[in-house]
């Protein structure tokens, strides 16, 4: 099976030939292939931020090459990068990063402006997927109203909308008390069934060692240590 | 796209009322009708006015086109003005003439 | 077009979410356009007032300076320019001023002979004996009479002359008539002691107005302590209205400039951690640069635009329809007969054009750099929160 991800020897070094330099990823190598669960581990600081921004096309290696359906990404002009970001990520953010003072339907439709979709058909994918979270209730809502459990709904609608084929979690059960985190896991798994690869970067042992994990990456300094099923 | 569309009417309309607003303007200096244009100049022409009677503080500020040029200059050029209304019309005369010569004691030896 | 209409969109709700900041915005913004707007349209409408009126202003008058002041002018001098070529008729003309002390105000005195026509500005008549006068709007509303009252002045030599009033101007020609009397010449003459070899000045008229000018100069050559003023100088004169000098129109625009510039520091100086945070987010989840910038683009367009529109539409209704009351006091001065006027509502379509340009493009513009810095910025930076 053609791996849906490529990484080879990725290095990324923030402040290059300043004093402050930093090198936050180190000659990694992996692959990912469709329909995977991932988990990348590792301490604060290890990288595991870098590699996930990395991946979702959210900035670019300093060198080494990410292939996406073979196609190298690493160095496309930034406005392919949007596009790919739009049509095959979606992200879950550690902090939601959901606009506060805007309404949960309109934060969930924010992905979709850039589409060629009406307003009209915005609307209804977007009034879809809230369904699906049982969030249609909450729509006029303004997000700073809601819980953090509902607020992380949130989010994963707005990484929904686009129906993207991977998934980017960065901690996503941080902010969650346990059953909450039980929830989040239930519905990551349930969109693995329909298909998505999902990659999930965490320091929760309650996420890692889930079932539907498949692998995990440990990471340590900048650098993969340990490769291997779950 | 309730919102745009809510614009987009109130900046039509604002475009709409000020070019309307334009175009009479336009019209209406035209039209003597509206601004009275043939008797004013009946007017002018028949009393020989020279100026409009806004400023009646000082001569000069209600006769600026008659004004000596002593008046508004009584005290120094770029001294600040008596009259409010003196900062608003320009004193004329307008260009330069000198009428200042001065005959060197050599070239009259010469 | 569909994607720019939903960013026009996306950004209008962003705008409202801080309405009362924005509407502040555009309300200090109009106000500042409003302020210069009126002063534009006010200057421009009275410009074209007087090259509308004034156009049938005497081609040449002849002024005769003593010691750098104005003097009374020798009739006879007309009998010298009469004999250049090209000149049609020279006419001595009698007029002057009077200062009444209990309303505090200068008057116009103008005398008059030789006509036939009836005046459409004027109710009633022109004065046809000495003992006759018609006045402007602004004299009748200072001492209140009407046709056939009587209107009593006092000469130089303390003695009264009585005058009825035959003739009151209408209130459309208020800018060119108010703070006049007009007599009969015999009448002003005997009224200001002037002798009949003496004129005010003189009204020269040519046959060909190209040579105003040259004739001009050759007056002035003839007769070397006369002052000739040419009708161009006088339309100069009030092209050049509100341009000069100390006051006025530097008071107004260093309000309006630093007003703006108050403005654009604000926006300049930089985007809010909120506004950064919002620009993150956004390219995280797939909008382009070029679509972020977009939205600050619309943003800064809806302020300014509508802050155009509001204060060029209240410019216009305080100077055409409410007759300018902000300004009149700047314009009234120390007048006392000051005219209640109506102006013809003329704009300048190249000040209008400037004064657009002058305040939507800077706003634009800076609107748009502060949000550069964030919107090229990689994502990534919004993951780490």
């Amino acid at each position: 099976m053609t791996p849906l991800l490529i990484v080879e020897q990725l290095n990324k070094i923030y402040h290059r030939h300043q004093p402050d330099e930093v090198t936050a990823l180190s000659n990694i190598s992996l692959q990912i292939i469709s329909g995977e669960v991932i988990a990348l581990t590792g301490p604060s600081g290890s990288g595991k931020t870098t590699l996930l921004s990395l991946l979702g096309c959210m900035s670019k290696p300093t060198s080494g090459n990410i292939q996406l359906h073979g196609r190298n990404v690493s160095k496309l002009p930034e406005r392919f990068l949007a596009q790919i970001r739009r049509e095959t990520f979606g992200f879950v953010f550690q902090q939601y990063n959901l606009l506060r003072d805007v309404s949960v339907l309109e934060n969930v439709m924010l992905p979709l402006y850039p589409t060629p979709q009406s307003f009209r058909e915005m609307k209804g994918a977007a009034t879809a997927v809230l369904g699906r979270f049982e969030l249609n209730g909450m729509m006029r809502k303004k997000v700073k109203q809601l819980s953090g459990g509902e607020q992380q709904r949130v989010a994963i609608a707005r990484a929904l909308v686009t129906n993207p084929e991977i998934i980017i979690a960065d901690e996503p059960t941080a902010h969650l008390d346990r059953e909450l985190s039980q929830y989040l896991l239930q519905i990551l798994s349930s969109l693995n069934r329909e298909g998505k690869t999902i990659i999930i970067a965490t320091h929760d042992p309650g996420v890692y060692q889930a079932t539907f994990i498949q692998r995990r990456f440990n990471l340590r300094h900048g650098q993969v240590v340990e490769d291997g099923d779950r | 796209m309730r919102r745009c569309a809510l614009y987009f009417s109130f900046i039509g309309t604002t475009i709409f009322l000020l070019v309307a607003l334009l175009v009479y303007g336009q019209v209406a200096v035209s039209s003597e009708g509206i601004s009275a244009l043939a008797g004013k100049r009946q007017l002018t022409h028949l009393l020989g006015l020279t100026d409009l009677a806004l400023f009646s503080e000082a001569r000069y500020t209600r006769h600026p086109s008659q004004a000596d040029l002593f008046s508004p200059f009584q005290d120094f050029p770029a001294a600040f003005e008596h009259f409010p209304t003196g900062s608003i019309i320009p004193p004329n005369p307008l260009g330069f003439s000198s009428r200042i010569r001065i005959h060197h004691k050599s070239e009259q030896q010469n | 077009m569909l994607r720019q209409l939903k960013i026009l969109e996306y950004t209008l709700s962003s705008l409202l979410r801080r309405k009362y900041k924005n509407l502040s915005l555009i309300a200090v913004y109009a106000f500042t356009i409003a302020t210069l707007g009126s002063v534009l349209f006010l200057t421009h409408a009275l410009k074209i007032e007087a090259t509308g009126s004034l156009t049938s202003a005497p081609e040449l008058i002849i002024q005769r300076v003593a010691a750098g002041r104005h003097d009374l002018i020798p009739t006879e001098y007309a009998k010298v320019i009469r004999e250049l070529p090209g000149i049609k008729s020279v006419t001595p003309r009698v007029w002057g001023y009077y200062y009444d002390s209990l309303i505090k105000a200068n008057l116009t005195l103008i005398g008059v002979s030789n006509y036939q026509e009836k005046l459409e500005l004027l109710e009633g008549r022109l004065p046809e004996n000495p003992q006759e006068c018609a006045i402007g709007m602004g004299v009748a509303a200072a001492f209140g009479p009407t046709i056939g009252d009587d209107l009593v002045l006092e000469d130089s030599d303390k003695s009264r002359t009585v005058f009825e009033i035959s003739g009151i101007f209408r209130a459309e020609s208020n800018l060119l008539t108010n703070d006049l009397v007009v007599l009969q010449e015999t009448a002003l003459r005997d009224f200001f002691s002037m002798d009949q070899g003496l004129a005010t000045d003189l009204i020269v008229q040519v046959y060909n107005q190209r040579e105003t000018q040259t004739l001009a100069k050759k007056i002035k050559y003839l007769l070397p302590d006369t002052r000739p003023i040419t009708r161009d100088e006088i339309l100069h004169t009030y092209e050049t209205l509100f341009n000069w000098r100390s006051g006025m129109m530097l008071a107004v625009g260093i309000a309006a400039l630093i007003a703006f510039c108050i403005l654009a520091w604000d926006k300049a100086t930089g985007i809010s951690a909120m506004e950064k945070q919002e620009i993150g987010i956004l390219k995280a989840i797939g909008w382009e640069t070029a679509e972020v910038l977009s939205v600050k683009f619309w943003e800064g367009l809806v302020i300014s635009l509508t802050s155009f529109m509001v204060g060029i539409l209240a410019a216009w209704i305080h100077v055409f329809i409410f007759d300018a009351p902000a300004l009149i006091p700047l314009l009234k001065g120390w007048s006392v007969l000051f005219p209640e006027f109506q102006l013809t509502p003329a704009v300048d379509f190249y000040q209008l054009f400037v004064l657009a340009f002058l305040t939507i493009i800077p706003y634009l513009v800076c609107t748009i750099i502060p949000a550069w810095k964030s919107a090229v910025t990689d994502p990534e930076h919004v993951m780490r929160g």
